[in-house]
């Protein structure tokens, strides 16, 4: 027994090893596996047979496509003249810089961000290649095919038949040429590289760059066809009208590019991503009420000093309002609390009985509501020994008296701070506390007030633009304005709802699994008759709302409910620990909502929420149904419509083949984006 | 070892906390609070709608169901509906067949193209993917629109196409060979429905010899041999269904003569009793040996709502919507019979039981007619679909497939990973691995989202507003701009949605709960 | 040995079901200032049940529990008032990943305490050097070792400056070379006087700090007493049983 050795030493292997080469590769052995495959003869044979009938399919579609595009009888000029309808409709001619300049906007944020979350994206050049070579394949399977129109039918297969019609022209063999040079170059370097070129790669802003070079080259250079007469057309050259302002965008878009590089050596990156964070909350609301809609402005009636005009009001409200929720946010303070809370009532109970007389069209509980609230404060004031609940029970009899200003006639804007007010009181004592929260508080209220009546003033400032149309968006621009209202302003509802699906409170939850239920059953198309033909039924009398409001308040309810259910999911999948965590700790339960829970839950949802962007984006179209002027019911109906001054009947199928792509290829281009996204989240922090 | 407790602020027992600072009372009064705003806003709404509409000389009402339409509809089992109601009803049907034929076409297209996506093949796989981005990624409404166009595009139909055909596909519609429903269809189907139900018996009983026994007893095969003989047997012998002529004959006697409080009270009883039952069977979950175990704010809620419930419904019966709700809906007075509505589709169905021998269906080629001066579609023979009905179901079910091919890969990927390499180190071959372990492991994972797309399908029909296919939110807005009467309009679109997407997510739910079953 | 003083911790005849599962029956024990008491037990006896009603993150149902005289009610402010004194340690440490290490410690300082940033960011710098990891301050809790996570935990605690702390299990979900360092950090902060309610497996700990160990099962304590006596001399079978079973 003694001589059994009591372990064994084998040290540590130091040198790395090289993996072993590769299998081998090559075109036979590629075709042999992927469309010869199988274990049997059989299986093989049936692979074979697979491979030729789908081939047969895919090649015919191509085929049918190509000449259904390059047919000399499609009206392609129909396309390129109605550009501007399709996208900007009735927008006047003289006014187009706003668009380029909204457009320019867009392009610097995007920029900016890039710097600022530091897009280290990099392609390796494998991939790249690969997609090049493929591309070349198809370009010049393209040009071969393009001959066949006369057999552009799918049923009957017949197959390359290069006895057409068409000829080589200069632009076929161009493009011939570039497909077989992209094919060439590709195969030339994968094949010496090898897998080599896997390693290697270069960053997407370069990409992106070179790509932006390369439209602008195309479109300074390129043909397209243009009407000439009533029904014949020509090509000719885009107008400079067009190209010019592209040129000039991609020209900022790279300045303001090496703007942010400059701007981060000088400006913490945390500080200049938070900047960036509110200019695109705020870019989208001036594009389009300032720099789109060109609102006519009054100056002195808006800077009047008098009680209700906008400065007034805005004056009013953040100075007595953020006086309160200063005094809302103070840690400590009893007496004082005891004062207001006193004041308040007070006030209430005298001004709730007046106000039945003076005004005959309020409901008639107002006046008792009001009073009582009066009555519930000056008691609670008295008996409360504790400031925080003092404030929370004012934050709630602000917020009742709030919903009830809703009955109560007085101007909108009025309303609609009051409103707001409330909402800020309730968070006040939670949110409240140091002198920098306290001073946060103070300052994002002032920023709301100013907001809502800045909102206010140029929604009822009259618009300068001249145009044939009840509104000044239209086409392109009209479906962007739905998509990305209609999930902006959804998110907040959405947010709500899925707190209180999901929360421990069962009436709550059960007004909210109603809530969502039922608006999901029943379609989209339905809520949009809801909103155009029956929202102003609800309203009080005198308060109306343009049609274009109207249909994103009903894409808004409806989105809602698909935006809190994928919320809820992501509330779903954070650990019950982190509720435990935050309330062992002592945070109220709004605290741990607002700081703990939602940050992790709408991360974790991003993804799901992106999908929904384009679900929304998507159902867009159906605005047409409902007659509004979106690029699609432009398409399909006003472009095929044109008699004069050229004739443009009977272009409705080419048109709808133009939209189709045109959908395809943003809502292709963001899913690709959303997935790179989502892939890059899934290994992070969990 | 214990010390008695020692409050330092308060003396004596347990104190009570203020309410203001009592968590039970504040969650309870938030919630209570919230729920009288609701309502009260609810309120505020319709009283507004009601005033607003009183303003435009329009007032709320349910006339327009028993007035009749003054136009005619695109398509359905009644294009010329006599009242309000029944035109609704066309437009559920044809909702509800568009909805059922592109489900089954969507399921079968999208298996197909999942499976191809993850084929072996490039090219198969390749051709699948480019469908699923093209489709998917497309707004259906542009699709439909696309395919109305293709459709209007084809050959006019002539005088010179008369005559009989394989099929026709024309600006008018497209028409195939079909089995037509004759006569003793009505017979036929209440056979074949039997034989299910006796098919269904049978197959019970040979597994439960299969268990008892333990042997094989071929228990499937027998199931559908039994519906089988049923299904070519009643072919000959369906007219001796005729006798539930009689059964319909007397249902339709007792619906129209037994006194409607009859009725009233036994519905009634049956809401008291379900509420009884579910308070009952709830409590007595939570009874155990010790007594009944402490009840959460959430249990007290469900009784209370439970219980809520049941009175409603007693008192919904027990007003009676026999002679009120129903009859003024329709205009009607108080009745003392029974006024649901059954009585006529009791004495409907009798009329068709009756040991008539007519073949039950038929099959024949489509035909085209010139009755006046325009070339048409037989209604005889074969079948014939319009353009808007081809629009709107290639439309969804080519798009939904694009979905339901991802849904399918995505579930057969799920179930590869670990059972793919278990499989294969049992020797099975690939075939036999997809059917044997990876789809049926697959359809439990592939239900519930699959589920999701059947009701956005049922949703997406609603498009077929845009190329005029008579749905029922056509025939609503149809309704609603001859009489103005849109809110009603919407509330019956909400119902009949609601109840579908109900009825469909039931159907789906019920299947998951079978599947997960299976697994334990 | 637990009398200096009057009592931290008052439990008293307390009782908690699930649904129609008991997981407390009657539960009386009392914890002194300065005291550090092991909890130890079978799983599913009702340990970490206890605790976490101590803490109201579980609702006890009869009974009455008070700590530092605050008793637990329905009392919104007696409730906030207890959350505040007593820290609590989590078997899964239940960091938010989406905050640094440094953003953990000061969160409820700044929005339950009201200081500072500043203010709190020093203290939560000290509390870090603490429990030994001052320079993972600006790390995400994901970047860190288990033990590291569960010390950052303990700081976290730390910064409310609470009067009792509970740990449920703090090093069941740790690899056995990261238990160590953990402990060492409660060994540190029970000398120092904070008085500890610790419900662990881990035996060594209770031998060496503990003032007193309670065994309990079935929702109740069985027996209880000094380590000594635990590890000498225990009375009653069932705790003979289990002692047997892990030790």
């Amino acid at each position: 027994m003694t001589d059994q050795p009591q372990g064994i030493v084998h040290g540590v292997i130091e040198e790395l090893e090289k993996a072993p080469d590769p299998p081998p590769s090559g075109p036979w052995i590629w075709v042999q596996e992927n469309l010869l495959g199988g274990d049997t003869r059989l299986t093989k044979f049936f692979n074979g047979l697979l491979t030729v009938v789908f081939a047969l399919i895919a090649v015919n579609i191509l085929q049918f496509l190509t000449s259904y595009i390059f047919n000399p009888e499609r009206r392609w000029s129909a396309v390129t003249f109605n550009m501007k309808l399709m996208m900007v409709q009735a927008f006047p001619q003289a006014d187009l810089f706003r668009i380029w300049l909204s457009i320019g906007i867009f392009f610097v944020l995007v920029a900016l961000s890039l710097v600022a979350w530091g897009l280290r994206g990099q392609m390796s050049l494998w991939t790249l290649s690969r997609g090049l070579r493929n591309a070349g394949v198809f370009l010049m399977l393209m040009t071969v095919m393009h001959g066949a129109f006369e057999a552009s039918k799918i049923l009957p297969i017949p197959l390359f038949s290069i006895d057409s019609p068409a000829d080589w022209s200069g632009t076929r063999l161009l493009i011939f040429v570039i497909g077989l040079a992209m094919f060439a170059g590709a195969f030339m370097y994968l094949r010496r590289e090898g897998i080599a070129a896997k390693d290697k790669s270069i960053p997407f802003l370069s990409l992106i760059a070179v790509g932006m070079g390369l439209v602008t080259l195309v479109i300074w250079t390129i043909d397209l066809p243009i009407p000439d007469g009533q029904f014949d057309e020509t090509l000719g050259p885009i107008a400079t009208s067009t190209t010019g302002p592209w040129t000039i965008l991609f020209a900022v878009a790279i300045a303001a590019y090496f703007f942010g590089r400059w701007l981060i050596g000088i400006v913490e990156p945390a500080r200049l991503r938070r900047w960036l964070v509110i200019l695109w909350l705020f870019s989208y609301p001036v594009i389009i009420m300032v720099i789109q809609r060109k609102p006519i402005l009054e100056w002195g009636d808006i800077l009047a000093i008098s009680k209700d005009s906008p400065l007034g009001l805005f004056l009013l409200f953040s100075v007595i309002g953020g006086a309160v929720i200063w005094w809302l946010a103070l840690p400590d303070s009893l007496p004082v609390g005891r004062g207001i809370a006193v004041a308040i009532g007070a006030l209430l109970i005298l001004a709730g009985w007046p106000l039945e007389f003076f005004f005959d069209e309020m409901p008639a509980l107002v006046g008792p509501i009001a009073t009582l609230a009066g009555v519930a404060l000056i008691a609670g004031g008295l008996m409360i020994h504790d400031r925080v609940e003092i404030a929370r029970i004012i934050g709630s009899v602000l917020a009742i008296v709030a919903l009830l200003v809703w009955f109560v006639p007085m101007p909108f804007l009025v309303r609609g701070l009051f409103i707001t007010f409330a909402f800020v009181a309730v968070a006040a004592p939670s949110f409240g506390g140091t002198a920098q929260t306290r001073n946060n508080m103070v300052a994002v209220w002032v920023a709301i007030v100013f907001l809502v009546v800045a909102t206010f003033v140029l929604g009822e400032a009259e618009t300068a633009l001249e145009f044939q149309s009840t509104t000044f968006l239209g086409g392109f621009n009209l479906s962007i304005l739905l998509a990305i209202s209609g999930v902006a302003l959804s998110f907040p509802l959405g947010v709500v709802l899925a707190l209180a699906r999901t929360s421990s409170m069962p009436i709550f939850r059960l007004l909210a699994t109603a809530y969502i239920e039922i608006v999901r059953s029943v379609p989209l198309i339905t809520w949009l008759f809801f909103g155009s033909v029956m929202i102003s039924l609800f309203l009080p009398g005198g308060i109306s709302f343009d049609e274009i409001v109207r249909v994103v308040a009903a894409v808004s309810i409806f989105n809602a409910a698909y935006v809190a259910e994928n919320i809820r999911g992501g509330l779903q999948s954070i650990n019950k620990g982190q509720y435990e965590a935050g309330s062992a700790m002592g945070l109220s339960t709004v605290q741990s909502t607002a700081l703990i829970i939602m940050p992790q839950a709408i991360r974790a949802v991003l993804p799901a929420l992106v999908g929904s962007v384009i679900v929304s984006f998507k159902d867009t179209s159906l605005v047409a149904i409902i007659g509004l002027a979106d690029v699609l019911l432009i398409a399909k109906s006003f472009v095929p419509g044109q008699t004069n001054p050229h004739n443009f009947l009977g272009t409705q199928p080419q048109m709808l083949f133009f939209i189709a792509i045109f959908y395809w290829m943003f809502t292709f281009t963001f899913s690709r984006m959303a997935l790179r996204y989502e892939k890059s989240l899934g290994l992070g922090e969990r | 070892m214990v010390t008695p407790l020692e409050p330092r602020t308060d003396s004596g027992e347990q104190a009570k906390p203020p309410f203001w600072r009592n968590v039970t009372v504040l969650k309870w009064g938030a919630q209570i609070g919230f729920l009288v705003f609701f309502v009260w806003l609810f309120y505020i709404l319709i009283s507004e709608a009601a005033s607003n509409l009183k303003q435009t000389g329009i007032p709320f009402s349910w006339d327009f169901l028993g007035d009749p339409l003054g136009v005619k509809l695109g398509e359905g089992f009644n294009t010329d509906p006599e009242s309000g109601l029944e035109a609704l009803a066309v437009g559920m049907v044809n909702m509800v067949r568009i909805t059922i034929s592109g489900i089954v076409a969507a399921t079968i297209l999208g298996t197909i193209i999942g499976i191809a996506r993850l084929s072996s093949n490039w090219i198969v796989s390749k051709v699948a993917n480019a469908y699923i981005e093209f489709f998917r990624n497309i707004p259906l409404l542009v699709q439909i629109y696309f395919w109305q166009a293709l459709v209007f595009g084809l050959g006019e139909l002539t005088a010179d196409d008369t005559g009989s055909g394989m099929y026709f596909a024309t600006s008018k519609g497209v028409a195939i060979p079909w089995l037509n429903p004759r006569a003793g269809r009505w017979q036929y189907i209440a056979l074949l429905l039997l034989g299910g139900w006796v098919a269904r018996r049978v197959y019970k009983w040979r597994i439960k010899i299969l268990e008892e026994k333990g042997m094989e007893t071929h228990a499937m095969a027998w199931g559908l041999g039994t519906f089988a003989t049923f299904m070519f047997g009643g072919w000959l012998i369906h007219p001796i269904m005729g006798v539930l002529g009689y059964l319909w004959s007397a249902l339709a006697w007792i619906s129209g003569n037994v006194p409607v409080f009859f009725f009233q009270v036994a519905l009634a009883a049956v809401a008291a009793w379900l509420a009884y039952r579910f308070i009952k069977n709830f409590l007595d979950e939570r009874r155990t040996p010790a007594g009944l175990a402490k009840l959460t704010d959430d249990d007290y809620f469900r009784l209370i709502v439970a219980g809520l419930l049941g009175l409603a419904g007693v008192a919904f019966f027990l007003l009676g919507p026999g002679n009120s709700v129903v009859s003024q809906m329709l205009g009607r007075s108080k009745t003392f019979a029974m006024n649901w509505g059954l009585e006529p589709i009791f004495e409907f169905l009798a009329t068709k039981f009756d040991f008539s021998t007519g073949v039950p269906m038929e099959w024949s080629r489509p035909e085209v007619v010139v009755p006046t001066r325009f070339a048409q579609y037989s209604a005889e023979v074969g079948k014939a679909f319009t353009p808007a009905f081809v629009a709107v179901w290639i439309g969804v079910t080519l798009y939904t497939a694009a979905f339901i091919g991802e849904i399918v890969r995505a579930g057969i990927m799920a179930v590869h990973r670990g059972q793919n390499e278990a499989a294969n180190a049992l020797g099975l071959k690939r075939g036999q691995m997809l059917r044997l372990v990876v789809l049926p492991q697959a359809f439990r994972i592939v239900l519930p989202p699959l589920g999701s797309q059947y009701l956005n399908l049922a949703k997406n029909t609603s498009l077929g507003i845009a190329v005029a296919y008579a749905d029922i939110v056509q025939v609503g807005q149809t309704i609603y701009n001859q009489g103005g009467q849109a809110l009603a309009v919407f509330i019956i679109w909400m119902g009949f949605y609601s109840g579908v997407s109900l009825l469909l997510s039931g159907v789906v739910n019920y299947y998951n709960r079978k599947m997960q079953l299976v697994e334990r | 040995m637990s009398d200096n003083g009057h009592p931290m911790i008052v439990v008293e005849g307390v009782k908690k079901w699930f649904g129609d599962f008991q997981a407390l029956r009657g539960v009386t024990t009392t914890v002194g200032q300065r005291d550090v008491v092991v909890v130890i037990g079978p799983s599913g006896s009702g340990k970490s049940t206890l605790i976490r009603c101590i803490n109201r993150l579980e609702v006890h149902q009869e009974g009455r529990i008070a700590v530092d005289g605050i008793e637990l009610t329905n009392d919104l402010r007696n409730i906030d008032a207890i959350r505040r004194e007593v820290g609590m340690v989590f078997q899964s440490f239940n960091l938010f990943p989406h905050l640094t290490v440094l953003e953990n410690i000061t969160l409820a300082p700044i929005w339950v305490r009201k200081q500072t940033r500043t203010e709190s960011e020093e203290n939560g710098m000290q509390l870090l050097e603490r429990v030994g990891i001052p320079e993972q301050a600006d790390k995400y809790p994901g970047q860190l070792s288990g033990g590291q996570q569960q010390r950052v935990a303990i700081a976290r605690s730390l910064a409310m400056s609470p009067k009792v702390m509970l740990f449920d299990e703090p090093t069941s979900a740790l690899d056995p070379e990261m238990i160590k360092e953990v402990l060492d950090v409660m060994k540190e902060l029970a000398l120092s006087g904070m008085t500890m309610i610790v419900v662990t497996h881990e035996m060594g700990f209770a031998r060496e700090v503990a003032d007193r160990v309670l065994f309990m099962d079935y929702g109740t304590i069985v027996e209880e007493g000094t380590p000594e006596h635990f590890f000498t001399n225990p009375q009653h079978d069932r705790t003979k049983l289990f002692l047997s079973q892990i030790l």
